[in-house]
């Protein structure tokens, strides 16, 4: 069975008034979803409860989703959308939570991989939001062009060129931050 | 853009995206080895590409899943039924909103609440309410229910009001962040109904609690709070 089709039986048993065959959806999708949530803009205790915001909303809409799409696409989208709307109600757009990095348990050991982690996520901090999603549809949730152009609402077209220009610009902004370092 | 810049754009972005039909494919090693120029392309884009797929995934918080599912357990909510109420409108708390048997609180937020470490935050959320003007997150602890009003970093008269047969006031905790030095606010209300130390204890027609979240006398906005 494809993880397609297992959430659609998931979605149906929701709404015959099985709640706890949500946790399937959950079991899949909490972590993207979190991450995704995160790379917005959000900081922990936001997208703690944004996550939580999403996938309440999701079930209590869930007799709304339309069968003949993909449900990854729609709970994606309204994560995203739900994110942007939050911090656009809540502070500027730009300002990500550049210490979102991580604590380790061996830290001298992870210290390369975190600092390379921190460099990236404060070229993210950097991006306009409209590359800053496309780099999230394809890199953080994995989404095919095809996929990720239908959770943004944009021509494939047009993701594939905001795809280029946010790598190019971030390539510029990493090459900054080395030579600021030196 | 130069003719053809467009087309090697759209065969680096294919190769490096794993969506590269063998054709393309083809055709992109043919040119990476005539020019210098794509080479350089096709090395940074696969760079960056290559260093945000290395980004560490982040674990959601261990009792996201546990809290989401007992929110969607509660006997107030059901699949495809909203419960949840966000209004705008100023006449909702004149209009028939039991004003005789409310209890209200008015407290002001200085600034938004920053994270905080205190026992009663680290309750698990049962609700998060939201609006453009507030936004209120309801914690649960045994028979308590932890309402944190959080506004835009603006000061704010936050006015909190709901049925005391419903829930009892307890108390208002809130104090200065260490660090930020900005002012946090909570509001600690109980469920009569429950006895003390039993946690979760499911009764029958439990249902909500409704309570009205006004910002600076105006805006507003019903939280209906599911007990359980």
């Amino acid at each position: 069975m494809t993880e397609d089709e297992l959430d659609r039986m998931c979605v149906e048993r929701c709404l015959r008034g099985e709640a706890d065959a949500f946790e399937g959806i959950l079991d899949r999708y909490e972590r993207p979803v979190y991450n995704a949530i995160l790379r917005l803009g959000a900081d922990r205790e936001e997208a703690r409860d944004l996550c939580q915001q999403v996938f309440v909303k999701v079930f209590e809409r869930l007799d709304t989703y339309d069968r003949t799409r993909k449900f990854f696409s729609w709970l994606y989208r309204v994560a995203i959308n739900e994110t942007i709307n939050y911090l656009k109600a809540h502070r500027a757009w730009e300002p990500l939570s550049p210490s979102l990095t991580y604590q380790h348990a061996n830290p001298e050991e992870e210290a390369e991989a975190a600092e390379q982690h921190t460099e990236i996520q404060k070229a993210l901090l950097v991006l306009e939001p409209k590359y800053r999603l496309a780099i999230i549809v394809r890199h953080f949730l994995h989404l095919s062009y095809e996929e990720g152009a239908q959770v943004l609402s944009l021509p494939v077209k047009t993701l594939k060129s905001r795809l280029f220009t946010a790598r190019q610009l971030l390539r510029e902004i990493l090459e900054g931050q080395r030579h600021a370092a030196r | 853009m130069r003719h053809g810049e467009e087309e090697i754009t759209e065969l680096v972005n294919a190769v490096v995206d794993g969506e590269a039909t063998p054709e393309q494919q083809a055709q992109l090693q043919e040119l990476l080895r005539t020019s210098p120029e794509t080479r350089a392309l096709y090395d940074g884009t696969s760079d960056v590409a290559r260093r945000l797929e290395a980004m560490r995934v982040e674990e959601p918080p261990g009792e996201l899943k546990r809290s989401i599912l007992e929110i969607l357990r509660t006997p107030a909510r059901q699949a495809g039924a909203p419960v949840l109420h966000f209004s705008r409108r100023r006449m909702l708390f004149a209009a028939g909103w039991a004003a005789a048997a409310t209890f209200v609180l008015a407290v002001v937020i200085f600034e938004r609440r920053e994270p905080s470490n205190t026992g009663a935050t680290m309750a698990p959320i049962v609700a998060t309410y939201r609006s453009d003007e507030v936004t209120l997150v309801v914690r649960r602890q045994r028979d308590l229910y932890i309402l944190e009003p959080v506004t835009p970093t603006r000061p704010a008269n936050v006015t909190l009001s709901w049925d005391p047969e419903k829930l009892v006031f307890v108390g208002i905790s809130g104090g200065q962040d260490a660090h930020s030095g900005k002012a946090h606010v909570s509001f600690t209300l109980r469920d009569p109904s429950q006895r003390a130390g039993v946690i979760f204890r499911p009764r029958p027609g439990a249902g909500t609690a409704d309570v009205l979240v006004s910002v600076n006398e105006a805006e507003m906005m019903r939280a209906v709070v599911p007990l359980q």
